[in-house]
């Protein structure tokens, strides 16, 4: 029996491919190379101009900074002026209407009772951090006949309930109200009533934090 | 392979330094340059939303020039009706102002002194309350009258407190006191300027 072995050296050996190993192995380390260098390019190239972009950016805000600050100024000085023209218009919207008052209490009034003394005072208290206006109304009278007590609870009712006082006089009471003790006025009575005014609130300027005034 | 080939040894030193040196790019150029490319294209965002916020704002100027002009002309108007100090106080103005008032309303006023200054309140200090006490004697009408001449003169001047007392003698006129509010500068001299300019 004869034993055929045939040899080949290494060197001798052939793909059946068309394209050697070796070349496949250049061209992918030459494209990965370009790949990378691709990659590097792109990103410098972003990087470059995305930092053109924001000084650009930066010019741009620096310019209108100026003309900012312009306006900015000129609102702080409408904020200003338009304080003043709040704190003025409050003082004269809150003032109460004394001659139209005065002629309804003397209309509300029932002609069996004389008043002998009326008191108004007012003050500007600061209510709920607000400066506000509180007037307080006073008033004694001489009721005479058998109605007089009924004639004072009316009174009363009307400081309450009836114009000009409704939307003004937010509380009236009769806080007297007894018999006279004198000889010879036993029909006559005498009583207070006091009356509280609704509170009116003046001008109080918003406190700018310093935050906010940037 | 042999790997004791010169040529398999210089492909796998080829491939260490390789290696070695895409890190070394990626480490030191490739990363920092994203890293910068992303924060500056998001403070360049920021800024340009600033400046397109800040450009809204500056196109509101026409806007607030015309509103100051607006309120200033309606501070002028209104100045008028807030007293200045005549040689260094308002009781001349005032007296002068409430007996023009009384005119010949048949109330007598017997006395026009000061009163007080009150103040509205730390934050709203560009203004005070001056106040003048007024006696008279006068019927419940008259009263009312002057009281409606008084507030119907200048709408800044207000009566801030009355007291009124019947006389026994005299059932027609009674004792009448009362108090007369104006709203005054707190410091004259620190008014707004334009104020004082067109007064010069």
């Amino acid at each position: 029996m004869n034993l055929h072995v045939n040899l080949i050296l290494e060197s001798e050996r052939r793909s059946s491919s068309r394209i050697s190993r070796t070349f496949l192995a250049r061209v992918s380390a030459a494209v990965a190379a370009l790949l990378f260098l691709a990659l590097i390019t792109v990103v410098l190239v972003g990087a470059r101009s995305a930092k053109k972009a924001l000084i650009f950016a930066e010019q741009e805000k620096n310019q209108l900074e100026a003309v900012f600050r312009t306006v900015t100024d000129l609102k702080q000085e409408l904020s200003a002026i338009q304080d003043v023209t709040d704190a003025i218009a409050t003082w004269s919207q809150t003032r109460p209407a004394w001659p139209d008052l005065l002629l309804g209490i003397q209309s509300a009034v029932p002609a069996n009772i004389q008043l002998t003394r009326f008191t108004v005072n007012e003050n500007i208290s600061m209510i709920d951090a607000a400066p506000t206006r509180v007037i307080t109304l006073y008033f004694q009278g001489k009721a005479a006949g058998d109605h007089s007590e009924t004639d004072v609870q009316e009174l009363e009712k009307s400081l309450k309930e009836e114009a000009p006082f409704i939307g003004v006089i937010e509380m009236a009471q009769v806080k007297q109200f007894e018999a006279v003790k004198n000889v010879g006025q036993e029909n006559m009575r005498v009583f207070d009533i006091e009356c509280r005014f609704k509170t009116s609130k003046l001008f109080q300027p918003v406190k700018v934090k310093p935050k906010d005034a940037k | 392979m042999n790997i004791s080939d010169k040529k398999v040894q210089y492909v796998i030193i080829g491939t260490i330094v390789g290696c070695v040196l895409v890190f070394l790019i990626l480490q030191f150029v490739v990363l920092p340059a994203i890293d910068s490319w992303k924060k500056d294209s998001a403070k360049a965002k920021e800024i340009r939303q600033k400046a397109a916020e800040m450009r809204v704002f500056v196109q509101s100027r026409p806007v607030i020039q015309r509103q100051i002009d607006v309120t200033r002309t309606a501070i002028k108007k209104m100045d008028g009706n807030i007293p200045l100090p005549v040689l260094g106080n308002y009781l001349l103005g005032m007296e002068e102002y409430i007996r023009a008032c009384a005119g010949n309303l048949g109330v007598t006023v017997v006395t026009i002194a000061d009163n007080d200054v009150l103040e509205i309140s730390p934050e709203n200090n560009r203004f005070k309350i001056y106040r003048v006490r007024v006696q008279a004697k006068a019927g419940f009408h008259e009263y009312i009258k002057l009281a409606a001449n008084i507030q119907a003169s200048n709408p800044l001047c207000s009566i801030s407190g009355l007291n009124i007392v019947a006389r026994e003698d005299s059932p027609s006129v009674h004792e009448i006191n009362f108090v007369v509010a104006w709203l005054v500068w707190s410091d004259p001299a620190k008014r707004p300027a334009f104020l004082i300019e067109g007064k010069k």
